[in-house]
C-alpha cells in the first residue's frame, strides 16, 4: 500500500515545499523585524547613558578642579606595573601562593595588588630584592575589599571554606563525567570559588 | 554570583561569586603599585 502512495507524497512534498518556504522566510523576517526594533530601543537607551556618563565624568572634572581636590591614585591611570610571567604551578591546597620574579628593585611592595587579564588574582605579601611572593584570592589568608557597584555596599572577599571548594569541585567532576568531557584532575589550585561579606541594608 | 544567604543573627550578608579568573592557568601576572 505504501509504495503505492509514495508518488504522492513526493509530489505533495513537492508542492508544498515552496509554501513552507515561504512562510518559513516572511516568519524569519518578522522575528528579525522585532529584533531591529528592540536593539534600536536599546541602542537608543545605551546612546543616552554613554551621554549622560561624558557628561557626569566633565561634571566630576570640574568640580573637582574647583575644589583643589587631590586625587588618590585611580586604576588605571594612577598606576605603574611590572609584568611577572609563569609563576609555575600553585604549590599546595593550603598554601595558595606563587613566587614571581620581580621585587623591590622594580618598585613592588607589600599589599601591592596582582592581576592578570581576567582581573585581581591576589596581592603580595612578602618582597625581596628581585622576587615576591603573590597570596592568591583562594589563598586562606587573604581577603580583599569588596565593593557592589550598584548599591555601594561594602564588604570584604574571602576565598569559600574548603568544604565548599571540594564540593564545588565534586559537582563540577560530576557535571563533566556526565557530558563526557574530561574529568577534572582536582589539583591544588582548582578551587574557583570566594567568598564576598557585605553590610546589609536592611 | 552564585548564592546569597543571611542568618537572621549574622551581622553580614553572605555573597558566593565566581571569579572571572582561572586559577589553573596564571601564565602571566601584572603587579600595580601608586
Amino acid at each position: 500500500m505504501r509504495p503505492l502512495l509514495r508518488p504522492f507524497e513526493v509530489a505533495a512534498d513537492r508542492v508544498s515545499r515552496p509554501f513552507r518556504d515561504a512562510y518559513g522566510y516572511f516568519a524569519g523576517l518578522v522575528h528579525a523585524k522585532s529584533e531591529n526594533n528592540r536593539l534600536r530601543v536599546e541602542n537608543e537607551q545605551l546612546r543616552q547613558q554613554a551621554s549622560q556618563n561624558a557628561f557626569a565624568a566633565s561634571e566630576n572634572a570640574d568640580l573637582r578642579k574647583k575644589l583643589g581636590f587631590i586625587n588618590s591614585p585611580q586604576y588605571p591611570r594612577g598606576f605603574g606595573h611590572v609584568t611577572a610571567s609563569d609563576p609555575g604551578q600553585v604549590p599546595s591546597a593550603f598554601e595558595q601562593q606563587v613566587l614571581i620574579d620581580a621585587g623591590s628593585s622594580s618598585g613592588i611592595h607589600v599589599f601591592d595588588p596582582v592581576v592578570t587579564g581576567e582581573g585581581l588574582v591576589g596581592t603580595v605579601v612578602r618582597v625581596a630584592h628581585n622576587q615576591s611572593l603573590v597570596a592568591l584570592l583562594t589563598d586562606d589568608t587573604t581577603s580583599v575589599s569588596a565593593v557592589d557597584v550598584e548599591t555601594g555596599a561594602q564588604g570584604s572577599s574571602r576565598p569559600a571554606p574548603a568544604s565548599i571548594r571540594s564540593a564545588r569541585t565534586e559537582s563540577e567532576k560530576r557535571r563533566h563525567s556526565r557530558h563526557g568531557r574530561l574529568e577534572d584532575e582536582g589539583r591544588p589550585g582548582s578551587a574557583r570559588s570566594t567568598r564576598a561579606e557585605s553590610r546589609s541594608d536592611g | 554570583m552564585t548564592s546569597v544567604g543571611q542568618n537572621e543573627v549574622d551581622l553580614y550578608k553572605h555573597v558566593q561569586l565566581e571569579p572571572f579568573v582561572s586559577f589553573k592557568t596564571l601564565s602571566s601576572l601584572l603587579v600595580l603599585f601608586p
